[in-house]
């Protein structure tokens, strides 16, 4: 040790004489040393800290107490929903969900505390179209579809919703509104599907099962006002705050479980495959449609064969989700070729387009009412009925058919739309016989399984997706664009269902609703 | 393998197969120590939010416990100044100071801020229990370690210079407080369960808890006294300590008597022994630490069996047993109920504390023979230096 | 506020889980690797070290006998007279002079995990896997509250389910609830529990069948702790005077029967 030190100090002495100050490293590592012992000894750690108030609130919450802000918190998620996950990681308690479900929905802050059993949620999914960080999401069934994809034993159907084909595209940079039918078709069979439907195909099927029961009831003495039954969402919203308003909805299913029962039932026979051996995949803009097709007594296919298990609807997939499949798949979609849709019942008419988008399904079953009433196809003017087409909340109109006098006709888009409608059905006030609601604002086309937009969904965005539905729509010839002509399903009635409103047609097409009242206790809103 | 290892020029240590197997064993301790306070607790043990204290607290509360054998022959020829106890004094500080530092040692890699310590000393946070297991053991510590630096000065400054009034007009007060200091912090460890009332099995809550362990400390200590005196006079030759052994152990079986007295009926005055007698795993445990480690002990001591070899050793055993298994019930199996079963030390828990305690076993063994510390092995500085404070009387 | 207190009434909570939330975002937490996609998320959360705040979801039967569905947000509780601080021989939990808020200080913790043992709400977490952990637990946002706003996590609740305010007042709220509307358990939990705590629960469901300890005394922690503790000085001053007596009173009489010996031998 003593040597050492002399060493170095020999070595340091001619160092010196040059005049210049040295710091040997082992005289700075010993006075680093020493200096910081001192100051960790001496309480140089900064004693008075306190974990945690580290990071960040949005500034709303940035108050004195329990100040009403008016955009405060989120809204409320059952882990076991069927439709929605939320990875809280994402959250930034931005408050968007929770205003599109209280503002523009009516449901976050329209029930009563304490809640009963269950998560108050129509899950229209709204939430995870305005959530802007991703937190809020689709509860995911690509994995369930790969699996039958890869399996060689079983027929994969895919079946595409009129909202689907104008805002796909979106996920691929085209502008909003791009028609992008073929190219969907081809994508879907490139990723494995086996089989492509159409959608619009039972969409019609659905305006002859409504229409039929429309003018049943208009001609027997039904209730009144019928109300469409195509949106899960809204169906949804009936059950659990409108129970009493049930007998009103039409019994005629949406148009995937439509679907769903024929291609198990129809098409399997047809075709002769196994019920059992098809994997039935619905391409929607909604995650609804999820919940829809997990209900329970949406098994007509599987009753008809045997086995109650068997669902009719086996998986759905947002646009989002198929988007999402598409890109990982390396599928180039803009340069794609368009592809038709298979045969059987894949053919749609313009009346099938247009359940995209808010006042279609009217639109569409008064072309076919019309015809069901007078036996004749609808005038020009009927093509095009103006007052309910738009954005607007709600709309009303009136048709004159001859022989039957004027339908009086409402239209209504979001909840907070449909419960203003509701009300005034309940209160006797309603002034029509028919009423159509889109539980999202402007139909399907801005639905909860719809592309990433902005928040919330611009208004030019969801116009030019309609437009191009009605385009669609306007450019078909005149007997294109009645539900009733749609010879595809001319051939299923004649081969298959027998007459529309008839007994096997209200085995497959229909359905009855559950109340669903008890599970919560409504309130008009306000503050909690 | 049985060379003899020489320490600074004058300790020496002549090492044996066992020996050697001892300082492996230590050095991995070492290493497995190093590892421990370079990674987290959560890498080197099987500690979790449901069991935060496991095997090192467990061992720290009950070595504390045993180290009571320095404390209890301390007061009694200090004290009392029973002659026939001195001969036991210095093995008995000795046994004490490497219990000690066994505990700190593994206090030391089972606090979480190892490098924070000393904000113990800094805080002084009266309140806790644990404030003052920490302050009375860094200050008997000191004075256990006060009173081996006398025995080494005895045997390398046999002549004595000028410290060494100093030191011998210390001495007395060092062994009066090293009497006094431990009355807290033997209580203090069973203290710190009094925080949990509704975590602990109603057997073990009670305020009786501290005073339990302090009794308990008193008569285990002796009981472990018994065995490590026992092994040692095996190996290094007996100087007619049985009978000075057995009367040792009376006092040990006088304490057990009143401990289980107080037990007995404290236990009565709470209604606990109806939990004791539903039959739960609690309870058979709380039966078998009472009987096997206190009561047949306690009989057993005042049988002819104390005054022969055999029976000291099974007694010493049996009554360390019941140190061991009493502080093994109320920190793992009374809290069982509450926190579930799921801890099992894992290997570097139980590596540290088995390296630790065979580097200790070495320390031991070396001390014993290059300090006067044990009468066989230095007849002559014995002679001189009982106990210094003697010679001043 | 000297004196804060936060009401949580249960029959108001939604289950949104902002509040989780709220607390990761204001301090800074991540989200812990277990759970769901590595991540906990909303209800799979449990306190840990990065969780100082979590809500549980359960069905539990009221009072009226019917099956429903309850959430209870656990955070720490900030005792009146903490456990924690009491155990704590570093002076690493503190009574905030501020707020009154349980505050835990990092620099001078020593990681003896005392007070994890020792609470009995079981709140306080480790960081096992750090080289020099913290204990964790919620500083009801000591820093937010101390410069006049309310904690993070009753800032963000949608249905005034948490009502941040002085105790006597939230407290005074909660018996005024619980008086107005015979749903309620008559009962205002962590009113009294184990000296009284500062995070205060009203429910319509009983408390034991949310996950609440039901068994805890009314007395603080402290108390026991303290019983003992106080006698220290009398055991070290009595072991002194009597062990001292002791030990003078022998040296005296081995002197005197040594002076007899010795006169005996002559």
């Amino acid at each position: 040790m003593k040597k050492l030190r002399d060493k170095k100090a020999m070595k340091t002495a001619p160092e010196k004489g040059q005049g210049k100050f040295q710091v040997t490293r082992r005289q700075f590592f010993g006075v680093a040393a020493v200096a910081g012992s001192m100051a960790a000894l001496s309480g140089c750690k900064t004693v008075d800290k306190i974990g945690g108030d580290s990071g960040w609130l949005p500034t709303q919450y940035r108050n004195s107490a329990n100040w009403p802000v008016t955009v405060k918190g989120r809204v409320p998620i059952d882990p076991k929903n069927p439709c929605i996950v939320r990875r809280d990681d994402a959250c930034i308690l931005c408050g968007q969900c929770a205003d599109v479900c209280q503002n523009i929905q009516t449901i976050h802050g329209f029930y009563e505390l304490p809640v009963k059993d269950t998560f108050v949620c129509i899950k229209c999914g709204q939430c995870s179209l305005w959530c802007p960080t991703g937190s809020i999401q689709a509860n995911s069934h690509i994995e369930k579809v790969m699996e039958a994809i890869n399996d060689p034993d079983v027929l994969v159907v895919a079946n595409t919703a009129p909202a689907t084909r104008v805002s796909l595209g979106e996920e691929f940079g085209m502008a909003p509104g791009t028609w992008v039918e073929g190219q969907q078709i081809a994508a879907l069979r490139e990723l494995g599907f086996d089989v492509v439907l159409d959608t619009n195909f039972t969409a019609d099927l659905t305006i002859m099962e409504e229409a039929t029961e429309l003018v049943n009831r208009l001609t027997t003495g039904g209730t009144m006002p019928m109300m469409t039954s195509c949106c899960p969402g809204w169906v949804n919203f009936v059950e659990m705050y409108y129970p009493e308003l049930m007998p009103n909805l039409s019994t005629a299913k949406s148009p995937m479980s439509m679907m769903g029962a024929l291609v198990k039932t129809y098409y399997a026979k047809k075709k002769k495959v196994a019920p059992s051996k098809i994997f039935n995949v619905a391409i929607m803009p909604c995650l609804s449609k999820k919940a829809e097709a997990a209900r329970s007594e949406l098994n007509a296919a599987g009753v008809a064969a045997g086995d109650e298990t068997m669902r009719d609807t086996d998986a759905v997939l947002s646009i989002r989700e198929l988007a999402y499949m598409i890109k990982a798949a390396g599928i180039d979609f803009a340069s794609l070729p368009e592809d038709k849709y298979d045969s059987l019942m894949g053919e749609g008419s313009g009346a099938g387009i247009i359940f995209g988008n808010t006042g279609g399904v009217m639109e569409a079953a008064i072309r076919t009412g019309y015809y069901l009433v007078t036996g004749q196809n609808p005038p020009a003017n009927l093509l095009k009925l103006t007052p309910v087409r738009g954005l607007e909340g709600i709309k009303e109109a009136t048709v004159e058919i001859p022989g039957f006098g004027p339908l009086r006709v409402a239209v209504g888009s979001s909840l907070k739309s449909a419960r203003q409608l509701c009300e005034e059905i309940k209160a006797g006030k309603a002034s029509f016989d028919f009423m159509e609601i889109m539980a999202c604002p402007g139909g399907c086309i801005a639905g909860g399984g719809q592309p990433r937009t902005l928040v919330p969904p611009a208004d030019s965005l969801r116009e030019a997706r309609i437009e191009t539905l009605y385009k669609a729509d306007a450019k078909l010839s005149r007997e294109k664009r009645l539900s009733h002509e749609n010879t595809e399903m001319k051939t299923l009635y004649k081969e298959f269902l027998g007459e529309a409103g008839g007994h096997t047609a209200h085995e497959l097409l229909h359905t009855h609703y559950v109340d669903r009242g008890d599970s919560f206790v409504a309130s008009n809103g306000g503050e909690w | 393998m049985n060379l003899t290892l020489t320490i600074g020029s004058k300790a020496k240590i002549q090492m044996s197969p066992v020996r050697w197997l001892l300082l492996i064993l230590g050095i991995g301790g070492l290493a497995l120590m190093v590892i421990r306070l370079l990674t987290g607790l959560g890498v080197s043990s099987n500690l979790s939010n449901e069991w935060p204290w496991g095997l090192w607290i467990y061992l720290d509360l009950v070595f504390i416990a045993v180290a009571g054998c320095g404390f209890a022959i301390n007061i009694l020829t200090f004290i009392f100044k029973v002659h026939e106890f001195e001969k036991f004094a210095r093995q008995a500080l000795l046994i004490s100071f490497l219990c000690y530092i066994f505990a700190l040692l593994l206090l030391f890699v089972e606090i979480g801020r190892w490098d924070n310590f000393y904000w113990i000393f800094v805080s002084f946070a009266v309140t806790s229990p644990l404030f003052e297991v920490a302050m009375c053991i860094a200050i008997y510590f000191i004075l256990q370690a006060y009173e081996m630096f006398n025995s080494w000065l005895e045997r390398y400054y046999p002549k004595g210079e000028f410290w060494r009034p100093i030191i011998k007009w210390l001495l007395p007060i060092v062994l009066f407080l090293a009497c006094i200091v431990p009355f807290g912090h033997q209580g203090s460890l069973g203290a710190l369960y009094l925080a949990m009332p509704t975590k602990l099995n109603v057997i073990w809550y009670s305020q009786f808890l501290p005073w339990g362990c302090l009794m308990s400390s008193l008569f285990g200590g002796i009981c472990f006294f018994a065995i490590i005196n026992r092994l040692t006079a095996k190996r290094y030759g007996d100087e007619c300590e049985t009978l000075s052994l057995g009367k040792l152990l009376k006092v040990a079986g006088v304490i057990m008597w009143v401990y289980i007295i107080i037990k007995v009926v404290e236990m009565a005055f709470r209604g606990a022994w109806a939990e004791v007698m539903s039959g739960s795993t609690e309870g058979i445990m709380f039966i078998i630490e009472l009987l096997l480690g206190v009561i047949i002990p306690a009989i057993m001591i005042f049988t002819p069996a104390a005054k022969c070899v055999k029976g000291q050793v099974a007694i010493g055993l049996l009554g360390t047993f019941g140190v061991f298994i009493n502080r093994f019930n109320f920190i793992f199996v009374g809290m069982r109920d509450y926190a579930g079963v799921g801890y099992f030390p894992n290997f570097i828990e139980a590596g540290i504390a088995v390296g630790m305690a065979c580097l200790l076993i070495l320390v031991y063994v070396l001390c014993l023979e290059n300090l006067p510390l044990y009468r066989c092995n230095h007849e002559e500085e014995f002679e001189t230096a009982v106990l210094p404070m003697d010679k001043e009387d | 506020m000297k004196n804060s207190a936060v009401l949580v009434d249960l029959t108001k909570c939604i289950g949104c889980g902002s509040c989780t939330v709220a607390c990761k975002l204001w301090n800074d937490l991540e989200y812990s690797a277990t759970g769901v996609e590595g991540n906990a998320h909303g209800f799979d959360a449990e306190l840990d070290q990065n969780s100082w705040c979590v809500v549980d979801y359960e069905k539990v039967t009221n009072q009226a006998g019917e099956e429903v569905l309850r959430f209870a947000k656990h955070q720490c509780m900030h005792c009146l007279e903490p456990a924690c601080r009491t155990v704590c021989f570093a002076d690493a939990i503190t009574v905030s002079p501020d707020t009154g808020a349980v505050i835990y200080n990092p620099q001078k913790c020593v990681g003896c995990r005392y007070c994890m043992i020792a609470c009995p709400y079981d709140v306080p977490k480790y960081e096992w896997d750090k080289i020099f952990p913290s204990v964790i637990k919620c500083q009801m946002c000591e820093n937010k509250v101390a410069a006049g706003e309310a904690p993070a996590c009753t800032c963000v609740c949608p249905s005034n389910a948490l009502i941040f305010g002085d105790r006597d007042e939230v407290l005074a709220e909660a018996k005024a609830r619980i008086a107005a509307d015979s749903n309620y358990v008559n009962y205002v939990y962590g009113e009294n529990e184990v000296g009284g705590a500062r995070w205060l629960y009203i429910s319509d469901v009983p408390f034991e069948e949310l996950g609440f300890p039901m068994n805890l005394p009314t007395v603080p922690i402290e108390k026991p702790v303290h019983n003992f503790g106080k006698l220290q000085p009398a055991v070290y001053g009595g072991a002194a005077v009597i062990l001292g007596g002791l030990g003078l009173y022998t040296r005296r009489r081995m002197k005197i029967a040594a002076e007899k010996k010795e006169k005996g031998g002559k």
